[in-house]
């Protein structure tokens, strides 16, 4: 067991499922205590921490360098707001098209970037990001142009609508599910493949590993991954439109992986949570230096502790041992 | 005994105290892309809200705005607005990014708290939401290109060119106008966009002129590009008139452009010469020490007619605010000299589609209105 | 035994260099074959050809009576042919063991959807115990949880071996594996390579050290300049008039 995980996590008494069950009800329990405000803000912070575990485990596990991720992210959300409300497909359907349309894309993306070297995959989601944003203002009545889409919401499941902290439920579920898919692939050969391929690439397809491969099925699994979180995202606050899609949060994404550890589930947790809430918690005391404290945070991160956050908390633990 | 009573009605007392001012919420952008817009905005409604108060403030209660910073982020933009309510906001202006406006409406529309923003000029924020708690005041994009179409066919164009930038809002702006223009049935000889990041625009501007324009229309938004723009015109002795998008009416291009911009017209919704808005500017100077701007005017508008919403209502009630907010008609600082704001027959939208005008800079100054309204 | 790798008229140009030229020469199952050469002789190409890391320009390589050129490097690693570097090459993000594991990874039987869907028995703990009892044959025991960097360099170079070791060879490919150990180091690891041969794996073995490789090898292969000019029992090749000249010729102080 790598030192610094979840020590929530490394009970061993309990059988697997049972574990992510309880992690899931006290979640879950969190938000039935909060306000309106909170609860919201609950909700936004479990999406970003659930886009950070995918996001850490391409770019931290495999060291891919791709800005693709809120893209991604958009187009699970557009599509099941599309799928739903435009197209009138029943509810399964749209969320397995959705997912459909994130992999095909995933592929589509991955195939020829990562057969090159890793700059170019960084370059062509780049322009992915930025087409996409292109496309949603373009899109005309289909993604609604610059306003977005709204006067939509989660359609009655077995009687039943979803909403406020029940919803926080929702997003849990989905967090615990991302963590559990992304943990088990760590645990696995394939998740030291991409820990292989993400320090030499020689030498891991000289130990069997087909480096394109792992590379392509890391990229498509977590995009299609940050596609179903959209999902859940398209019925946050019942709207989705372009700022929340765009380069600025998949840097964003990328810091807080970096801020908190590269290559460390627990550090994407940190990273996210801090740099979520850091403006919430600055904002008040400093006002808009916040945008300046968050800048030192991230150049310090990356020139004097490259091993983020987490890092320092290893360091701190080993040197009490 | 005697003690414990005397602390209760001293915590009472508070209590009233706190009770006693009318919390009104903001959402503004301090960090993020809309801040050149935001922050002037939010510093007219600090004015307004601390003029009202000096006059003892509305129905015997002082306002007290509680600012909140959404970064121009719309999903940080509806957490704010759950929490301005759950602080007890009976009315929420919004001074941010429109998509941010917009998101915020998810939640007003819930809560059914009263929202108006004061500047967003997005067509779709009253059109999308069939929202009743929310209102626009800003004047919408589609009136600021038919004012300024209004003043070309006014001096009879028709050949022009038109040059925008690679943004998104330029780019926009740019497909806006050309419709715009080629529907009232001006020819389009030639279109050039400059990209952002780039040293010059002598190029484009060398294409325009052998294109030999009537005029020559500017969408771009980006500051960095239309003062390329602009020192090309001059650079080449360029002729042909040059007007502009409402991206010419923020007061950066007075230093960014200095020297380069006199003798442009632009689409603006403050006329210097409205007896309001010298008022206005005069008291705003003289309280703050500073030269206001057109943006100031915005949220000083809103504020005041927030104001008059609660004073008309007669109490906080946020459905009778409502009821009143939507039967207002307002004159204020903003628009042509007589514009009232209104929501006559439902509509939310309340800038009368005839209250822009058109104004010329003047050296290095915005100067006089030269056009009024679409006609 | 029969022969596991046959290699004919393998040739490898870069440009307008032939690093190996027309290159014949086979390994038989528990044999280590000695490949000695100067300093630019074409030995690293030859692995690299092997390897499926370098497309060869010519010539044919049999692996277990399957040709194996043009093949990607990790099929070629999954049909049983591991291979060391000459420089270490770890992976810097992960321990000891770990990097052994990498090693062992055409032989996880567990599927990615049952990985992911959590259902079959994994057969990683079996996979991990194997790789330590790796790490212990090497001699790396204790530092099976170390973190890479704190390895000393010949540290690395067992750590190659065990990882190369890991994927289960019917063939393993070392790329000198004695340079920069110590006389100590130097025994340890001919204990070592004798051990991997007994186990009936084929050992290719480069190395520049004569004393090292003469005792351990069975067979000799000579190269200069990219082409084979000697091979045979080690004593023989010692004894070749062109090899004295080529390259003891220029490493004739004695070590
Ligand atoms: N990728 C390459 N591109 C061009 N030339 C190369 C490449 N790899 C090796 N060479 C050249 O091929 C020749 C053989 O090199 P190689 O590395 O195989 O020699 P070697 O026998 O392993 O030498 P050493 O004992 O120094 O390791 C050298 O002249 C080398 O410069
Ligand atoms: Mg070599």
């Amino acid at each position: 067991m790598r030192a610094g995980g979840f020590v929530f996590f490394k009970t061993n008494h309990m059988s697997g499922l049972l574990r992510w069950l309880i992690a899931a009800v006290v979640l879950s329990a969190a938000a039935f205590f909060m306000g309106e405000y909170h609860n919201d803000v609950y909700r936004k912070l479990l999406l970003w921490v659930t886009l950070a575990l995918g996001y850490n485990f391409l770019f931290g596990i495999c060291g891919q360098v791709a800005f693709s991720h809120f893209a991604f992210y958009g187009i699970g959300a557009y599509s099941i707001v599309i799928f739903l409300f435009q197209l009138h497909l029943p509810f399964p359907i749209a969320v397995l098209c959705g997912i459909a349309l994130c992999i095909l894309f995933a592929l589509a993306v991955a195939i020829p970037s990562t057969r090159l070297e890793g700059f170019y995959l960084a370059l062509a989601t780049l322009a992915l990001g930025q087409l996409f944003i292109v496309v949603l203002n373009e899109g005309g009545s289909v993604t609604g142009g610059t306003g977005g889409i709204a006067n939509y919401r989660l359609p009655e499941l077995f009687g039943m609508r979803v909403r406020g902290p029940w919803y926080t439920g929702v997003i849990v579920l989905l967090l615990v599910f991302t963590y559990s898919i992304l943990k088990r692939l760590d645990d696995s050969w394939f998740g030291r493949a991409c820990r292989a391929v993400r320090d030499n690439p020689e030498a891991a397809a000289a130990m069997g590993v087909d480096v394109a491969r792992t590379k392509v099925i890391a990229f498509t699994l977590t995009s299609a991954l940050a596609g179903v979180a959209g999902m859940v995202y398209a019925f946050v606050d019942n709207t989705v439109n372009p700022p929340i899609f765009g380069i600025e949060n998949a840097f964003l994404l990328l810091f807080m992986v970096i801020v908190g550890g590269a290559g460390r589930h627990a550090g994407a947790v940190i990273g996210a949570v801090l740099l979520f809430l850091l403006p919430f918690w600055l904002s008040p005391l400093v006002g808009h230096h916040h945008a300046l404290v968050f800048g030192v945070l991230v150049v310090a991160a990356i020139l004097f502790q490259p091993g983020g956050l987490i890092g320092l908390w290893d360091r701190f633990s080993r040197s009490r041992s | 005994m005697r003690f414990l009573a005397l602390l209760i009605a001293a915590l009472m007392a508070c209590a009233a105290q706190a009770q006693d001012t009318i919390k009104i919420g903001v959402i503004t952008d301090r960090v993020g892309v809309s801040k050149p817009y935001s922050e002037p905005a939010t510093e007219g409604m600090v004015f307004g809200a601390s003029e009202i108060n000096k006059k003892g403030g509305v129905l015997g209660r002082k306002i007290e705005l509680l600012v909140e910073d959404d970064q121009s982020k719309p999903d940080v933009s509806a957490a704010l607005a759950r929490k301005l309510i759950d602080q007890g906001a009976v009315f929420i202006l919004s001074v941010s990014l429109s998509p941010a406006t917009q998101q915020q409406q998810t939640v007003t529309m819930e809560a059914k708290t009263p929202q108006m923003t004061p500047m967003n000029s997005a067509d779709y924020l009253t059109t999308q939401l069939n929202n009743p708690y929310f209102w626009q005041t800003g004047p919408l994009g589609s009136v600021q290109i038919a004012t300024l179409l209004a003043h070309a066919k006014s001096k009879n164009l028709k050949r022009v060119a038109l040059i925008t930038d690679n943004s998104d809002l330029g780019q926009a702006i740019g497909k806006a106008f050309r419709g715009a223009i080629e529907r009232a049935g001006i020819q389009i000889v030639d279109e050039e966009v400059v990209p952002l990041g780039t040293t010059s625009a002598t190029a484009q501007m060398q294409k325009i002129r052998s294109a030999n324009p009537d005029a020559l229309f500017v969408a771009g938004v980006v500051t960095a590009t239309n003062v390329l723009i602009f020192k090309s015109y001059r650079e080449l002795g360029l002729k042909f008139p040059i007007h502009a998008s409402y991206n010419l009416s923020v007061p950066i291009y007075m230093t960014a452009a200095k020297g380069l911009i006199d003798g442009i017209t632009f689409v603006d919704a403050y006329d210097p010469e409205k007896a309001e808005v010298k008022a206005f500017e005069a008291a705003y100077r003289k309280e703050t020490g500073k030269e206001p701007v057109n943006l100031h005017g915005y949220g000083y508008d809103g504020i005041m007619m927030v104001a008059e919403a609660i004073r008309k209502a007669g109490s906080t009630d946020k459905e009778k605010i409502r009821a009143a907010m939507q039967s207002m008609s307002y004159e204020g600082v903003m628009g042509a000299k007589g514009m009232k704001y209104s929501f006559p027959e439902g509509k939310r939208a309340g800038f009368d589609p005839n209250g822009m005008v058109v104004r010329v800079y003047e050296g290095d100054r915005q100067g006089r209105v030269v056009h009024v309204g679409q006609k | 035994m029969g022969p596991i790798l046959q290699v004919e008229k393998l040739t490898k140009r870069f440009g307008g260099l032939t690093a190996v030229a027309e290159l014949d020469f086979e390994v038989r199952e528990g044999e280590i074959l000695g490949m000695i050469g100067p300093n630019g002789a074409g030995k690293t190409t030859t692995f690299n050809v092997i390897a499926g890391t370098y497309p060869a320009t010519g010539g044919e390589v049999r692996f277990a009576g399957e040709p194996i050129l043009g093949l990607p490097p990790h099929r070629i690693a999954s049909r049983g042919v591991m291979r060391t570097f000459q420089h270490n090459r770890p992976f810097a993000g992960l321990p000891v063991i770990d990097n052994v594991l990498v090693g062992a990874h055409t032989r996880f039987a567990a599927s990615l959807w049952s990985v992911v869907l959590g259902s079959a028995r994994s057969d990683e703990g079996q996979r991990r115990k194997r790789a330590e009892e790796l790490v212990q044959f090497v001699g790396l025991g204790e530092l099976r949880d170390a973190d890479v960097a704190t390895l000393s360099f010949g540290q690395g170079r067992l750590l190659e071996i065990a990882r190369a070791l890991a994927g289960e060879p019917r063939l393993i490919l070392f790329d000198e594996p004695a340079a920069g150990l110590t006389p100590a180091e130097c025994a340890r690891l001919a204990e070592i390579i004798r051990g991997i041969a007994a186990r009936g794996i084929a050992v290719l073995l480069i190395e520049h050290d004569m004393h090292f490789l003469l005792p351990l090898a069975q067979r000799v292969v000579v190269l200069n300049f990219g082409a084979k000019i000697a091979d045979g029992l080690p004593d023989e090749v010692r004894a070749h008039p062109a090899v004295m000249d080529a390259y003891l010729g220029s490493h004739a102080t004695p070590q």
